[in-house]
């Protein structure tokens, strides 16, 4: 089968006050479509930094991201906007919710960016939210929200733009037991109905027991997968 | 004005880092402060303009400043004075208002179109 997304080589290293800090070392990965896949590691393993390069967030210093057979690192900033745009979702571990917009603005606001009809995009956004069960929540602002409710918004952000792929970055490290693993169980059946790619980086022991694939990093490097 | 606008992009960097992360393009960004900023301006002209125009419709029946208008008076000019303004004049204050708006927001909006998405997302006011 054909890989959703194909990483060859890939290496980057920070620069900071003449210090060099390498945090991808020739890093190869291949994930296929429908994959619900978690980046696993210790802090500072480079699975965050591997999530923003595959998203098109960030440049590599060297090696090969490709996403449906197309070569994204070397893309300027606007057309990797372009990407992220149309065929990627985001969750991240803050929420990164938009505050002073209701929970159907901001699942709305990525198609607003697409320039969608507000029709439609408030269907679309009705429906993401939904079917991550918050209806009836609409009209609420993110600070009248619970943790996990805000989680869920992001999530029914990223559905709403019906990407191929989700990213998300650490997405139940700011919550609760009970309401990280309801996260968890609502991305997995929206792999399995939507047939949505996850890449999910986290070392939450929670996500780890409940995804059908883990790639292990350390030091940078992919030790497991 | 512009100090206004560039601390209203530092206070929300992370936003835009999100809004960014999300697929914005540069010239989203930009347009957004830009906008931001002709919204601020045309609301502070509107008040300013309203107010202006009430003043106005009161001096135009005339009035005399308190203790001069004899005085006025022996210089040869009229003691009683009637406010007039003319619709081009409000017009090119508008225009230099919003002038004032789009100017000002260029700098700061150059600088939220060109914050890279990560870094942004971490930045800490």
């Amino acid at each position: 089968m054909e890989s959703l997304i194909k990483v060859r080589g890939l290496t980057k290293i920070y620069r900071t006050d003449g210090q060099e800090v390498v945090a991808l070392r020739d890093v190869d990965l291949d994930i296929v479509q429908g994959e619900f896949t978690a980046l696993a590691g210790p802090s500072g393993s480079g699975k965050s930094t591997l999530l923003h390069l595959i998203g098109g967030l960030d440049h590599p210093t060297s090696g090969e991201i490709w996403l449906e057979g197309r070569r994204i690192d070397r893309l300027d900033h606007n057309a990797l906007a372009q990407i992220r745009l149309h065929k990627i979702g985001y969750v991240f571990q803050a929420f990164n919710l938009i505050p002073v917009l209701t929970a159907l603005e901001n699942a709305a606001f990525v198609l607003e960016l697409q320039g969608v009809p507000r029709a439609a995009r408030e269907q679309r956004a009705r429906r993401a939210l939904a079917d991550l069960g918050m209806t009836g929540f609409e009209a609420r602002r993110p600070n009248q929200l619970s943790g996990g409710q805000q989680q869920r918004v992001a999530v029914a952000r990223a559905l709403a733009e019906e990407p191929q792929l989700i990213l998300a970055d650490e997405p139940t490290a700011n919550l609760d037991g009970a309401t990280g693993i309801a996260l968890i169980d609502e991305m997995r059946r929206l792999n399995r109905e939507h047939g949505v790619t996850f890449v999910v980086a986290s070392h939450d022991p929670r996500m780890l027991e409940r995804v059908n694939r883990i790639v292990r990093l350390e030091d940078g490097r992919i030790v497991a997968s | 004005m512009v100090n206004t606008i560039y601390l209203g992009v530092v206070e929300r960097t992370r936003e835009f880092g999100v809004v960014i992360a999300l697929g914005a393009r540069r010239g989203q960004i930009m347009r957004m402060v830009l906008t931001e900023s002709l919204v601020l301006c045309g609301t502070g002209a509107a008040i300013g303009l309203t107010l202006g125009l009430a003043t106005l419709a009161r001096l135009a029946r005339g009035f005399i400043y308190p203790g001069v208008g004899e005085f006025w008076q022996e210089l040869g000019l009229p003691a009683v004075l009637y406010a007039h303004i003319d619709p081009v004049e409000i017009g090119i204050m508008l225009a230099f208002t919003l002038g004032i708006a789009v100017l000002a927001a260029l700098w700061p909006a150059r600088v939220a179109g060109r914050l890279e998405p990560v870094e942004a997302m971490r930045f800490v006011p």
